[in-house]
This record gives C-alpha cells, structure tokens and sequence, in this order.
C-alpha cells in the first residue's frame, strides 16, 4: 500500500505534471491578448470573415443589384464554369494579340500545316514554364486546366510534336527561386534557370531530330519578382554560367543549346525558332549572334500561354503586338541602370535603426539621377542629337555594347513599339486637324498582304527644346508615344482610315525650377505616325531636313532617310504658362511643386551635398552621363529629422472633434445601403458617419489585412481582399477550385489595344464576383525604369502613356463589375531591393511626365477607386505619409474620390501610432495590417487627428457603397460580428489547462505533505513503542 | 544516507521545456512561412539567428534528456545493492 501511495505521490513528477499545465495554461490566458490583438492576421490565414449580413424582414424591400455576373443559371446561382470558360477566351484573345514578332525569316512562322516539330528547353513542360511571374501576383496555375504544350500544338491535327525529346525533359520545375541566399535580406531574391546539357538532350533524344525536323522550336524563360529584381550577380552560380554575368543574358546551356540547334539547321532542321517566355527584355547582344530564323516575344500568357503560341504559331492568329520597351544589346546601355541596385548611405547620423525582420529599411536610397531619360526617351532623343550634332551626343559616354563614339545602331537592337506581323501593311494619307484643343490624326491603314492582320496605329509628338529649356533645366523627350488605336482584322487588300485624337494637354511640360508648374511653350512641335518610336522620330527628322547621309538609321540599324510625309510641324506661336497651371477636374486648384524634398538639388537636407546629382540632361551627354551611382550620405540635421518616424502633427485649426456612436439623422438609424446614389459631398453622409464609434473608426482604418473591416453601427459589410494584378490569388469560385491566370501586365499593354484589356478585366471582375473578392491589390502601374525591376511583369511599360491607357482599360473593365482596385504602387516603387522605407530622389518633372502620369489617366478619366501607396519614402518622406502625393496631387488636383491603402504594413515607419497619426491626415486610409496594436490610441481627443479618421472612414464607405459588394442587400440588412470560432476554442482550453493545472497542483502540494505526515506519524508510533 | 539527486526529474524537466520549444518552433516557422507565402517566398526554420538558437537548446534539452535518463537508470542500479544489503542487515 505504501508503495502504491509513494508511487501515486511521487512529487517529482506532480511537479513535473503542475509545470506543464502551469505553462500551458499561462500560454492560453496570454495567447488569448496576442489573439485578440492579431485577430486580423489569423482572420486572413483562415479564410474567416469575421462579419455577417441578416437581411431585413421587408419583404418587399428593393435589393441592390448594381453589378450582376453575366453567368448565371437558370435558378439565379453562379454559372461558375461558363464564366471561367469566358475569362480563358478573353485571355486567349488577348495572349495571342499581346505576342511580338520579332523576326522572321524565310517565312519560318507560321509553321506549316503537318509539320512535325521538336520543342526544346526545360520551360517547354508544364511545371516549368512562367504563366506568371513570381511574388505576391503570382498565381497558381493548375497546369491540368489546360492542354499541355505539346497536346496544344497536337490539338487540331496540324502539328506533330517530338515524343521522345518531349519526354526527355524532366516534369519538375527546373528553374530555382533562392529566398535570402545571402542569409542576410529576407526581402531578396535571386533565380536560377537549370536549363538541360546539350550532351544530356542530345543522348536522350538526338536520334530523333531527323523525324520531327520540320522546325526546332527552343523557349527560353526569365522571371522576375517581388523583392526580386535581376541584377543580381551570377557569377555565383556556376550550374547556370550565365553569360556576362547578367540574369537576363543566356546561360551556357542555352547557348550550347542554340549552337547546336545552328549547326542542326538545314541538315536536320529546316528552321530554328526561338521562343522568349519572359516579362522584361532580354539581352540581345548575344542572342542576335546566332542565326535564328524567328524569334517570338511571348511574355507570360496565364492560363492562355500554351493557347497563344499555338494561335500564332501555327497562323490561327496573326501577330499583331508590338514591343512596349526598348530591346537593347546590352541592359545597361540605359543610363538608369547606373543607379539602378542597392544602396545604403555611406554616411548617417541619428537614423532609425535598420530592422530587416520587420521591413523596415532605413539606410538605403536610390536616385533617378536619368531625370526623364527612361528607356526610349533616352536612346531616341540621344539618337535624334547626334543626328543633328548637338549636346555632346555622339561622345564617349554611355558606350555600353559599341566602340568608340555612341551610336544608336550598336545599343538598341528593337525600339519601342516595334514588331512584325504575317503581313505587310502600307501606310498613307496622313492628315492632323485641330479640333478644339485637340488634335485628329489620320492615317489609312491598307494590308498589301495575302493574310488578314491587324497592327497598331501609334502617332508620336516632338516637343521644341528651347532656350527656355536650357536655362531653367527642362528635358525634353525626342519623341513621346501620344495616342495610339489598333486596326480591325484587315482582309488583304484591305484598306481603312483611323482616327487618334491627341489631347493638347500632351503638348504641355513640367517646369520643375522656373515657373513650377505646367507650362506651354512657345516653339515648333511635330505629330508623327510611325510603326515604331524610331521610325516616327526619323519622320520628323525628314521633315526637318535631315537624311542618312546625317547617320540616320532605320529601326533595324540600316542607313535609311525618313518620311516626312508622316509627320505635321504645329507651331505654337507664344508661351502660356496659365493653359495648364490648374486642374483640369478642379479649375481653381493651381498646379505647384509638391516634391521639391525628393530632389536633392532643392531639398534642404541635402545642401551639404547638392552636387553628387547631375541630372542627365541632353544639353551636354557627355558631362552629365552619369559614370557611376550616386553616392549619398544621411548626417545632415534637416535629413535626419525628416527620417524619424514621426515629425509632429501639422495641426489643423479648423478641425472639429467628430460625433461618435450617435444616431443624429432626422429619419432615424441610417444605414449604408440607404446611402446608394448619393453624392460624396450629400450632407447624409454626415448623419451616417456619427453612427460610428471610435472603435470601428480605428479598425476600419488601421486593419485591413486582407479585408475592409464591416461596421454593425452603419450596416456596411465587409470586403474580402486578395492579390493580385495577374488574377485572383488564393480564392476560388465555389464550383472552379482553380485559379486563373490572366495574361501579365506588359503582355496585356503589348496588344496595343485597350478594347481587348478592358474585356480581360471585365471578365477578371467576374472572377471576383464569383469568389466573393470584393477588392484586389492590383493592378500595377510602376514603370519600368531599368530591365531588372523584378515587378516588370506585372507592369506595363517604359512608356508613361501606354501604361497610363493600358491601365485605365484595366480599371474601367475591372470596376464595371463593381471591384474596387487598388492601383499600385503609389509611387516611385520602380525596384524591388530595399523598398521597404528606402529613400527614392528624383526631380518634380520626371516624377510628374513619367511616374506619375502611368496613374493619371485611370484617376482623372477611370475615376479609379482604390489606390495603393508604396512602401518607400519620397525623399526622406513615405509615400504614405505624403500630402503632395496623396492629398495634392492625387485628390486637389486629380479629384481622386476612393481609398488609399497601404502595402503590407509592417515596416516600424509605417505602424508606430504617430506615424498613422501623420499618415492620416496626409490623406492614407487604410492600413494593410491584421493587428490591433498601435491604432491611434492617445488620438480620440485629439480633433485633427480624429477629424482626419472620420474622412478616412468617409472614402473607404463611400467606396465599399460602390461595389458589387452591396449586391444583395437592401436598406435593413445588418451586419453583425460573428466571434470566429477559435475563441471558443481557447476559452475551452483554457478551463481545462486551469482544471488540469488545479488539480496537479494540489496533488503537488499532496505528494510533498503526505510523505511528511506519514513519517510523523511513524516517528509518533515508534515513541510510543 | 547520501541524498539521491533526482536525475529523473532533470529528465522530465528537460522534456517538459524541449515539447514547449518545439512546439514553438513550429508555430514560429508556420508563422513566418505564412508571412512569407504573401509574396511567394518560404521560410526557413534557421531563417533568423533566434530560430537557430531555439533550435541549439532544444537539442540540448532533447541531450539532456537522454543525459539525465541514463543518469538516473545508473543511479538506481547503483543504489539497489546498497538497499538490498541493509535490508538483510535490518533484518
């Protein structure tokens, strides 16, 4: 009995039981604060919407039914499958049209007809090939969604594809993502591409080349990234041996490949064709060595990629996309590129400690010291001076790929809007007629060909470079994309007369130092038509006098003189720096420097080092080429000042602490959906805003992780959130548990055709709408500033215009269905190394004519919904903490109506209380976050700050009331809060830990007392013995 | 008599610490790869020094459990004997 009783009391291990409830227990009751605090986060992580809609009992009541799907059954429920079959049309349609021909000779495209081709490359098979780039836009394709690419080119008969070479590739994904290689950064990535030994292919599959000899098709693929960009530094990775130590050149097995293939032509291979898989360009210095017959663009097609090579390839659809970046020989011929990776200050006072863990990045810098020079402005306007012999041009500096002096030919390989077709097509009867402001270009388009086709009307204007100019520091661009329209099908022999009509307020400049605003200026201006950027500035050199015996060179490097028939001098006779120096939405809103701190020429923190930037000016090239990054340091008082996380609040006298919690509407409890149709300014929206507590202020605005919080008090509900510009991530329709990859951004922005986006969005919306997404974190519209932005991808352009109407035909299809679309990122997040609280430094004219005007046209004209701010500072300023950027710019002058959100806010600059304190009134709305902590607290008495909340629960209101996510509901429906169920969870476990904890503490404190009692009671026997 | 150390006990400690750990490097590593997923990217269970470092004490709490263990089995084979003897002393 003793025995049992010691081993039943063994204190040892109650001890040991007590401590390990102890610490459970403890564990749950302190768990349940961080919960409780990070309920957003775990919200997200599970797929829980935390909020409920009751419907009201009004049985006649009218629901809103603004945005209905246009795939329905015949019982009213989502056709889920006939509208994915719809968004895998539109994006065929648009993969095929968005596809550039880069060459093609000996009409080696499109294949014949019974054809027996063999595909090369590991990114032929499924696994392997980029539907998508990568990061948080990268959407998961099911490969088994879609015919494979070999099945696709068999599907119709026409083709027969190598079996044993086919299968000779391995199905897994051959190409690397590598997180943090360095164990340093957990916000940078590097790639490697693993493409198969020529000797590999050869022994598994060379006694098959003969068979299937018809045509060697190879693809190659290149991806990019969120925090990964691709200058990185391959000298490291000696599998791939990427030649010229760059990422978007060739790896050695790709070049072994190729040669083999170049000697395999002609006695095995009638014709070689290459195939580019990529969103940004490529390298062409070494790939133009080899004699390839074709050479297809196909960027990154989604669900459509398979689907549009075998469109264009086998001649279905003729292409008709043309380049939207310049294709140099060499990708750091562009003067970006100098400054262009990671910088941190070579020097800093009393900055903010750096704290990678938690995105913060506050010793880093970048400067845009190419000032407008980004892509073709650079190449053309350095290409027009040396033709005329001015600036220095024709100088040393800036020879990347050629010898000696600069030369266009010897950089460039394939300017902007460049491309082939199956056809030929001629060009006549160009006319420009002033019609108001504006200006009608005609041109009549005819197809000389034997196959229909479309191309892309694209007209171009030269502004004058004056004296003006020179002294006050304006740059002007050679040549600037203006307008742009894509031709209908033409049959051959085919003719037809387009119109583009080109706003005057194209004409007007930014005058960053002179009169700090728009201006026009007097001086010769010239509208031209061109197949590409080059070919229209050569038409105004035509016009101007000037011939190849001035070295001027056609698109393809070729001695050749323009036309000056295509281009139309337009003088304007005197200055007006009034035309454009107001708003165009807000006619009383005069237009003024707003980023005078991001120019280091202007900023007051800078004084002590105004001269580490010359801004690349095409008065001198050679003196102002930049030669080397700018090296910058953080000691000034003023810098450091401005790089602390809070500088104080700019008091506004005039602010008025709000009404919480109070029903203050004449009609009783208002709630949203009664609201519908109402103006912004609709004096209802005061009514309804008191309504709200403090409580559902600060969570409405500050978490937002991955949903716009519901508020009960109001009856709005909640918007569910996901990535990304690319399709919809994570979420699926109830009855298609896939995703779906839409064609990327720079393929949708190749088509030249916004009917064509716009339809690709219109069925993203649907998307949305059958997944019950009411917001997406997209699209993008960052420029592509240099090559090795690891977003390229999911953006548009080199090109501001082109990006700014690729992105309107976006926002216009997506909010026809009623999304609301958060346009990202805003702004000057153009490289993915250090954007989390890195210092961006430009000058106010390129902001404004290149960065900015990519969002203009989808504010001013799109009345957008949503915008994203970014995660880097504008200067010494974050993007969302900047009132010239989002109160000035974006809403004085653009008359934005919608919310500002963050990125993933999770950097200490962006979440510390003052800085969302700051942040608000600068006009930011919602925080990208699922954490309670930090959300204003200390601010409920403070009147410019809670003042600046209720405006922010205003925007995010009035937008959430604009949306398809108020389908459903009428002017009773409530909305409650639903305890997601893992609090009953811990409470539950909490009992039984503290039962549990209870309890072996008493038999603790038992197997301690007992043995002591029991030997005091024996010590009692034996005395009595 | 000379006290017995409880080897066991610094064996059950040992375990009770090391299951808490490891629990928590879990989480920890779900956690992160969670955050990570956002932009495609994964996390690793030595991302971060204070991972590793986690890691490093588990295994020596994971050690210290065999240590104590073996500790504790000698310690009362060493003990049995003695017992054994005075219990034919006693009687």
């Amino acid at each position: 009995m003793k025995k049992i009783l010691k081993l039943i009391f063994n204190k040892y291990i109650w001890t040991l039981v007590t401590l390990f409830f102890t610490i459970a227990f403890v564990i749950f009751v302190v768990g349940e604060s961080v919960v409780r605090e990070n309920e957003g986060n775990i919200n997200y992580a599970l797929g829980i919407n935390p909020y409920d809609t009751v419907m009201g009992g009004e049985e006649d009541e009218e629901v809103i039914n603004d945005f209905p799907s246009e795939f329905l059954k015949d019982d009213g429920s989502f056709d889920d499958v006939a509208m994915r079959a719809n968004s895998m049309a539109v994006s065929k349609v648009a993969a095929s049209e968005g596809a550039v021909l880069l060459w093609n000779k000996n009409d080696a495209l499109p294949l014949k007809a019974n054809s027996k081709i063999s595909l090369f490359g590991v990114s032929t098979k499924p696994a392997t090939y980029l539907y998508t780039g990568h990061g948080s836009g990268r959407v998961s394709v099911t490969a088994s969604d879609f015919p494979d690419l070999k099945a696709q080119f068999e599907s119709e008969g026409k083709f027969t594809v190598n079996p044993t070479l086919w299968n000779s590739y391995p199905n897994a994904t051959a190409w690397q993502v590598l997180s943090n290689p360095n164990g340093d950064d957990n916000h940078y990535r590097e790639f490697t591409v693993n493409e198969k030994s020529w000797r590999d292919v050869n022994n598994a599959a060379g006694s098959s080349f003969a068979q299937y000899g018809d045509a060697a098709i190879y693809i190659i693929s290149r991806t990019g990234a969120e925090d990964g960009d691709t200058w990185f530094d391959t000298s490291k990775n000696t599998n791939d041996n990427h030649l010229d130590n760059n990422y978007l050149d060739l790896t050695a097995n790709e070049k072994a490949t190729l040669t083999a293939l170049q000697q395999l032509k002609g006695s095995t291979f009638n014709s070689l064709i290459l195939v580019l898989n990529t969103g940004t360009p490529m390298q062409m210095k070494n790939i133009s060595q080899f004699d390839i017959d074709a050479c297809l663009w196909a960027g990154m097609g989604g669900n459509a990629s398979f689907a549009a090579l075998y469109n264009v390839m086998s001649g279905k659809v003729n292409p008709s996309g043309r380049l939207v970046d310049t294709y140099a020989y060499d990708g750091n011929s562009a003067p970006s590129s100098v400054n262009t990776g990671a910088f941190e200050f070579s020097e800093y006072g009393s900055l903010p400690d750096e704290n990678r863990g938690t995105n913060t990045y506050n010793h880093a810098y970048i400067v845009y010291e190419e000032g407008i020079y980004v892509g073709y402005r650079y190449y053309e306007t350095r290409y027009a001076d040396c033709v005329a012999g001015e600036g220095k041009a024709n100088g040393t500096a800036g020879v990347v790929n050629g010898k000696g002096t600069w030369s266009y030919k010897d950089e460039v390989k394939f300017p902007f809007g460049y491309g082939l077709s199956y056809t030929e097509f001629s060009y006549s009867g160009f006319k420009v007629e002033k019609k108001g402001d504006n200006y009608n270009v005609s041109v009549t388009v005819t197809n000389d060909g034997s196959v229909a086709g479309k191309t892309p009307v694209q007209i171009y204007l030269q502004k004058p470079y004056t004296g003006y100019d020179k002294q006050t520091g304006i740059e002007k661009s050679a040549i600037e994309l203006v307008g742009y329209t894509k031709t209908d099908l033409l049959q051959p022999k085919e003719s037809k007369t387009y119109t583009v009509t080109v706003k005057g307020s194209e004409f007007k400049t930014y005058d960053s130092y002179g009169k700090k605003t728009y201006i026009l200026e007097a001086g010769d201006y010239y509208l031209s038509f061109g197949t590409d950027a080059h070919d229209a500035l050569n038409n105004i050199l035509a016009r101007k006098g000037y011939t190849k015996a001035n070295g001027m060179v056609n698109s393809l490097g070729e001695a050749a003189d323009g036309n000056a028939n295509f281009s139309q001098l337009i003088q304007i006779k005197s200055n007006d720096f009034e035309k454009y120096a107001y708003s165009a939405v807000n006619s009383n809103y005069k237009i003024t420097n707003q980023f005078d701190d991001a120019d280091i020429t202007l900023y007051a923190g800078t004084a002590d080092q105004k001269n580490i930037v010359k801004y690349l000016s095409r008065f001198d090239w050679q003196g102002t080429y930049p030669d080397s990054p700018v090296v910058m340091k953080a000691r000034n008082r003023v810098f450091v000042k401005d790089m602390q996380y809070s500088k104080g609040i700019e008091v506004n006298p005039d602010a008025v602490l709000p009404t919480y919690g109070t029903v203050t509407s004449p009609y009783g409890k208002l709630s949203l959906a009664m609201l519908k149709g109402v103006d912004y300014d609709s004096p209802y929206w005061d009514d309804l805003l008191n309504q709200l507590t403090w409580d559902e202020t600060v969570t409405l605005a500050g978490v937002g992780n991955h949903i716009i919080s519901a508020c009960p008090s109001v009856s709005s509900p909640a918007v569910i959130a996901y990535d990304g510009p690319a399709g919809l991530r994570e979420k699926t329709p109830k009855d298609v548990k896939t995703s779906m990859a839409f064609p990327s951004g720079v393929l949708l922005a190749s088509c030249w055709n916004d009917k064509v986006v716009e339809d690709v969005c219109k069925a993203f919306g649907h998307e949305l709408i059958h997944a019950g997404v009411g917001e997406i974190y997209g699209t993008g519209a960052g420029m592509h500033r240099s090559v090795y932005g690891g977003r390229n991808w999911e953006y548009f352009s080199e090109d501001p215009y082109i990006s700014g109407q690729t992105l309107l035909a976006e926002v216009k299809g997506l909010q026809s269905k009623g999304a609301i679309v958060n346009i990202k990122h805003f702004a000057l997040n153009d490289q993915e190394i250090y954007r989390c609280g890195g210092t961006t430094w430009a000058n106010e004219q390129s902001i404004r004519e290149i960065y900015l005007k990519a969002f203009e046209a989808a504010v001013v004209e799109g009345h957008a919904n949503g915008v994203m701010s970014s995660l880097n500072r504008i200067g010494c300023t974050w993007a969302g903490k900047s009132k010239g950027l989002l109160t000035e710019v974006l809403r004085n002058e653009w008359g934005f109506v919608g919310l500002v959100e963050t990125d993933a806010a999770s950097g200490r600059y962006m979440s510390t209380i003052d800085a969302r304190a700051e942040a608000v009134i600068a006009g930011n709305d919602l925080w990208l976050r699922g954490s309670t902590n930090e959300l204003w607290q200390g601010y409920e008495k403070n009147a410019t700050v809670a003042q600046a909340l209720r405006e922010s629960a205003h925007r995010i209101l009035y937008t959430v009331l604009n949306s398809f996510v108020m389908d459903g509901m009428t002017t009773s429906t409530t909305t409650v809060y639903v305890t997601p169920w893992y609090y009953a969870l811990l409470t539950k476990l909490q009992i039984a830990m503290g039962v549990l904890m209870g309890v072996s503490f008493m038999m603790t404190v038992a197997s301690f007392v007992l043995p002591l009692l029991i030997n005091k009671k024996r010590r009692n026997d034996n005395e009595e013995k | 008599m000379k006290k017995r150390i409880p080897w066991g006990f610094f064996a059950g400690l040992c375990g009770v610490l090391g299951f808490y750990l490891t629990v928590a490097i879990v989480v920890v590593t779900l956690i992160l790869n969670r955050i990570e997923a956002e932009t495609n990217g994964t996390a690793s269970m030595f991302g971060t020094w204070w991972q590793t470092l986690m890691f490093v004490i588990d295994v020596l709490l994971v050690l210290g459990i065999a240590a104590f263990t073996v500790f504790a089995v000698l310690s009362k084979k060493k003990s049995a004997p003695v017992t054994e003897e005075k219990h034919e002393e006693n009687t």
